[in-house]
Order: structure tokens, then sequence, then C-alpha cells
């Protein structure tokens, strides 16, 4: 599907245009439409696992992470072990991992920021921002961008532990929603 | 700017904000923040990461951090803990209080501290001199700041107290309605009687002042100090967040502190675009964690209808509480020349439209309601800093906003001098003993509204002694209570018969004591430790 088919605004490019959906592209039929009730009587089908995704599951996403950890790559690392402590909160390996690793991954996320007296703007239209992947302490913060608040601020008002606001500009920053 | 005179300020001290002004090419006017705002929100705040935050940036993360975020500290600055108006607080404030070292004053934990309540105002003042020096361009060192015309002596002590520590020589401390009516006669031959009507943020003040020919005297006051602007947010919050929570299988984003924070902010800008507009746009994407963890949006329009549907209680109360100011003051609407309206709620149409029917008369527009009391205030700084800039300068009549007596026989409080009795003023009661052979009586010298003497703030006391023993009943005395401009209060007891006499002088105390003061000065520039304040996911 183009980036400017149905329901999606045309314009520059932005971050949902540059990062693939998660969920499957929907095609439309000539002539036709969605089939609606078909397909809210069916079970909604998984989107296909992406290649070298590591096998579903706590303890699969965790030993994936600890391979990623033994070739040094915190950024992949810390992507499965959110996972696992999505599923499961008081995951104990997954909890010391964060501990063990915050203060090297925290600054990893600040790096990605700049400086911390800068003071970001949204990068995008309102609009645009309800077709975003976003949860909803990204939308908190997202909110917050306003023009006159610096990076450092908004950690100040984050209200999130530092390491999980600047993941959260970081990955913001890195798809051109703010900067 | 042209005056190369020593700049001074005037400061609205507000309960939900503040705004600082000054004279500027001899027209006063409201100084911007350094967000370019003319309103500061007074809001102080230590983040998570020990960052003190003063204003806008403190308010927006007031909810996600509400342990950490003094907002209404004017609802609490110079009370006495333990009072009935620090206990009607404590049950609304999200902030720890606790009672000073002397178990007199009050106390405010932020960020793993207790903080006196003038130090938290003072950091809101620093925030506006340091917006006005920006500015000016120039050190400010002096400032006149308004307090409701309701403070008691205590209370205005305090609010002085916090502008030195912020820095401030405080030349004077005036009532805000005074203030208003100031930068509405100002430049303009007026005589006639004002009705100030305030709907702030926090607080609704009505005020009834005489305006004679450059002299202000406020004649009667009246309020709530428990309904303002928040109270109109509150019901659109609660609507909103009730029919999301309908649509969306009763998830409610009241319950989550961000989604809170985000709604509240949202629903009192709609509020205030409501003011001008038929209807106002509620976006809010990525409000709350859905079911599946995907986050819900909240879209919906507000309309103005749907606004004066869910306040009209809180309206009428505006009004019953203006009937309520003017019977105690015993004056007649008939006798109101003038409403002003202050305070950003009377923004709201359908409150101006109750004022109007109340008065039967079109509540004057010629001031702006957010900017007035911080304009007189910097035009009343200016008159006493630099008075030959000024046509006129303007004499400022003051009332005692309570009833000042003693304690009789039995614990009951007996009134001298009744509230909104314009000062300077002096006047006696005669008292006789109430035992038989009674040689000495104690004075107890009290401020507050009460007939039960233990229910109001004591003042001071002292005992007459020597007095002629006889039957009770007797012995006569003389207790006369003599207030000066400057509002010190003097009390003196006199024997008829034998002339003994007793006097003292009641000084006003904020709570802090001077080393205190002279500490906080101190360190007042000092860097914040880091907070140990605990993480907790919102």
């Amino acid at each position: 599907m183009s980036p400017t088919g149905p329901g999606r605004p045309a314009g520059p490019s932005s971050a949902w245009d540059e990062e693939p959906s998660r969920e499957p592209p929907i095609v439309l039929e000539s002539g036709g439409g969605l089939d609606l009730m078909a397909l809210a009587d069916a079970p909604p089908v998984p989107p296909p696992a992406r290649a070298g995704e590591p096998a579903a599951g706590v303890e699969g996403w965790m030993s994936a992470a600890r391979q990623r950890m033994a070739l040094d790559d915190f950024t992949g690392a810390l992507e499965l072990v959110e996972r696992v402590l999505a599923a499961d909160p008081a995951h104990a390996e997954a909890r010391a991992y964060l501990a063990r690793n915050e203060a090297a991954l925290t600054a990893m996320y600040e790096s990605k920021l700049g400086s911390m007296q800068r003071v970001p703007a949204v990068q995008v239209r309102p609009a645009q921002v309800l077709w975003l992947n976003l949860d909803h302490r990204a939308g908190f913060l997202l909110a917050q961008v306003d023009g006159t608040v610096s990076y450092e601020d908004l950690f100040a008002l984050s209200g999130l532990p530092r390491l999980e606001t600047a993941r959260i500009l970081a990955r913001l920053v890195e798809q051109r929603v703010i900067g | 700017m042209s005056e190369t005179r020593e700049p001074v300020i005037g400061i609205d001290l507000g309960t939900s904000n503040s705004a600082v002004a000054a004279v500027v090419d001899g027209q006063p006017r409201v100084i911007p923040n350094r967000a370019g705002l003319l309103l500061t929100p007074s809001i102080v705040a230590v983040s998570r990461n020990g960052k003190r935050l003063v204003g806008g940036i403190a308010k927006r993360q007031a909810i996600t951090n509400a342990e950490n975020t003094v907002h209404a500290a004017k609802r609490l600055i110079g009370r006495r803990w333990g009072s009935r108006e620090v206990e009607d607080a404590r049950e609304v404030l999200p902030y720890e209080l606790a009672p000073g070292p002397d178990g007199h004053d009050v106390r405010v934990r932020m960020g793993g501290r207790l903080y006196p309540v003038q130090e938290i105002s003072a950091l809101v003042l620093a925030e506006l001199k340091a917006d006005a020096e920006a500015f000016l361009g120039e050190p400010v060192k002096k400032a006149v700041i308004t307090v409701p015309a309701y403070f008691n002596d205590g209370q205005r002590q305090a609010t002085k107290d916090a502008g030195v520590i912020a820095g401030l020589e405080v030349l004077r401390i005036v009532n805000e309605p005074t203030s208003a009516a100031l930068a509405y006669g100002f430049g303009r031959q007026l005589e006639k009687k004002v009705v100030v009507f305030d709907l702030g943020g926090g607080t609704l003040d009505v005020s009834i002042l005489d305006i004679g020919k450059d002299v202000y005297d406020v004649v009667g006051v009246g309020g709530d100090t428990y309904l303002g602007g928040e109270d109109f947010d509150r019901r659109l919050v609660d609507f909103v967040a009730g029919a999301f929570a309908a649509e969306h299988g009763g998830i409610d984003p009241r319950k989550d502190k961000m989604a809170l924070q985000r709604l509240k902010d949202a629903c009192e800008k709609a509020k205030c675009d409501l003011s001008e507009l038929p209807a106002a746009a509620l976006s809010l994407p990525f409000l709350v964690a859905g079911p599946e963890g995907k986050a819900l949006h909240l879209e919906r329009q507000l309309t103005r209808e749907e606004l004066e549907r869910l306040t009209k209680d809180l309206v009428d109360r505006c009004i019953e509480v203006t009937d309520k100011t003017l019977r105690d003051a015993g004056v007649r609407r008939a006798e109101v020349a003038e409403v002003l309206l202050v305070g950003g709620m009377t923004r709201m149409p359908r409150v101006q439209a109750a004022v109007r029917t109340y008065f039967g008369r079109e509540p004057s527009r010629g001031v702006h309601p957010e900017e007035v009391v911080a304009l007189g205030a910097a035009i009343q700084a200016q008159a006493l800093v630099h008075p030959e800039q000024l046509a006129a300068e303007p004499l400022l009549l003051d009332v005692t906003p309570q009833h000042l007596g003693i304690m009789v026989a039995g614990g009951y409080f007996r009134t001298v001098i009744p509230r909104n009795t314009t000062v300077p003023t002096s006047q006696t009661h005669v008292f006789t003993t109430v035992q038989e052979n009674q040689t000495a009586v104690r004075i107890a010298v009290l401020q507050g509204a009460s007939e039960r003497a233990v229910e109001n703030e004591l003042l001071g006391e002292f005992v007459l002694s020597g007095i002629r023993a006889a039957p009770r009943g007797a012995v006569e005395i003389d207790v006369t209570f003599d207030i000066t401009a400057d509002g010190i209060l003097g009390v003196a007891a006199h024997d008829r018969e034998t002339g003994q006499r007793q006097s003292i002088n009641v000084t006003a105390t904020s709570g802090l004591s001077h080393d205190e003061l002279e500490a906080i000065v101190k360190q007042r520039d000092a860097p914040l430790p880091a907070a140990p304040v605990q993480e907790e996911e919102p």
C-alpha cells in the first residue's frame, strides 16, 4: 500500500512512513471494500514472524537477550528484556539486567538526544500523531513537547524513571516525531 | 523603558496563578514571564531527579508527582497548625503537612525536606522577580505584594517574610480588591461604591469599596476560600472521564496519573476556549492503556452549554456568597455604582451573566480580569517610590478583616472592634469583674469570628493587677483597642477607680522566628541537595 493510500495523510516523510507497521498491510480488492462482517467474525490473524525474531515467550526472549548481551548489543538486548518485563513485570533476571546496565543504557539513549538544554519540537502534524505506534507513556511525554521545555525539563516532569524517559525520547527522536 | 530610577514592581501572589507588573514609560503593564506568558502558576515542586521546578513546568507534573508538588500554599501561609483552615487543607492537599518546631506554624514536605510555607511562596516570588529583572534589564529589589482583604495580621506578616526570603524589600502589603480598584481608577477622578467580584483559580473574594478622590476604602469583604476555577475544571474532567469510561468498557483515565494530568490540562484549556467559542475540541492521543495494551485516544468536542450545565450550581454559589457579603456589610445592590470582574473565571459568559442579573447592571469591562490586581500593585509601588511620577498619590484605607476582642467569663469571645471597621480606629468597652474580691484580670486578645474564644486566634495576653477588692460586678475596667494606620494593634486595660493600667502592643508573627528567617535568607541561593524521592511507576 502506498503511504498516501486511504486514510493515510499525504505529506513529507514521517515516522510511520519509514518504519513498517507491525500490522500486515490491508489490500483493497479492485472495486471492493473491506469485508467488515467477515473480519469481525473471524479471529484475528497473527502477524507473520519476522526473520531473525526470537522464539515467542518469556524464556525465548530472555535467552535471545542473553545472546545479544554477550555480543555487547545493548539495544537489542534491552528491547527483548522490555518484552520480558511487559509479560512478567517481576522477572528477576530481566530486572537484574536493567539494574546492572541502567547507567550505560541511559547514557546511550541520552546520547541520541544531544544537549540536555536543547528544546525539542514536534516534527509531525497533530493529525499525524494519531497514526504513530505509541504507548500512553510516550503519549504523555509527546504531549509535553511544545517548543518551550528542554530535554532536561522533560526528564524532570516526566514522572518516569530516567532510563524510561530517555528510552521513550530517544525513540521519538529516532522516529523523527520530535527533534 | 525610559525611567532611569530604581525599578519597583507590584506582585499579585495568587492561590493558583501569580503576576508581576511595573510602571513602564508612565503606564502600568504586566511583565511576561520568560516563557512569554503573563501568568505564572503559583506552584513549586522538586522533581524525581532533585530539580527544583517553579511555575508552568511544576504545574505540568503536578499530578504525576503530586506528593512533591506544592500548590495553593496561599491557603496555608501564616496559618496556625491545628486551625480549621489547615485541617480543611490537609483533607484535600496531596502533599504532606507537618507542624513547625514550636508546634504552631505549618511546614510542607517536598522532596524529602520540610519547608516553611513562607519559603515555598518565596520561590514563586523569586521567579517573578527574576522575570521582572529579565524584562527590565536591571536588578529589582523593591515590591508591593497583594493579599486577600480577609488575611489576618499573621498571614500578612508571613507574606512579607516570603518577600524578604525572595530578596525583596516589601514596601507594602495591599489588599487585592483595593489594588484592583486602584488600577481601575488610575488616572480618573472617581467617587462611587464599587464591588470587586474576584473569582480566581482557587477562591472567590467579594469586596465592597468606597472610592473617593484617590481614596480607596474597603468597607466589606466576604467570599469562599474553596470556590474557584479548579472546581469548574474538576466538573469537566469528571464529565469527560465518565463518558470515556462508558465508551471504553470502564477504563477510567482518572485512575492513571499521566492520563489525569493530560486530561486536567486539556479541560482547563477547553474551559478557557469556551469563554470565547461555542465549542472546543479535546484531542488526547495515546491517553491511556487499553485492555490489550494498545493506547486509547480521547477525541471529543465540548460545548459551552455542557460546561454551563455542569457548573450551574457553582455559579449559583458565587451569587449566594456575593449576596451574603452585601448583606453583612449593610450595602444594598442599588447603592453599587460599579462591579469590577477580577480573576480568570470571570471571563466565563455564564458568570458574567449571573453577576449582571444579580446587580441589574452590566459589569465593568474596563479592566483586564487577570492583570488588574498586579497592575494596581505596580501603581501603588510606583506611588511609594517615585510619587513625583504620578499625578496624585493614592491613599489606601483598609478595614479590619476579622472581629477583634477579648475572652470573657465562660470562655466566650466578646467583640471590641467588629470586622470591616476602617482603620485607624480606637474603641473602648467597659468590663466588670466576675468573682468576689477579684484583684486581677487576665486580658486575652483574640481575632476571629467564633463565639467561643478557643476557636479564635490568640494575638496576645496580659494581666491587669492591683484592682480594688470588691463584690463581683462592682469594679469597672475600660478595655481600649487602638489600631494605627500601619495596622499595629494596641490594647490597654484601665481600672477606673484605682487608675491601675496595663497595655500591650500586638505584633503580627508569621510563624518564623527572626533567626530562622535569617538562616533561610542566607541559604536561599545554596544549591538544592538531590532529594531522596522514591521512584514509583505512575
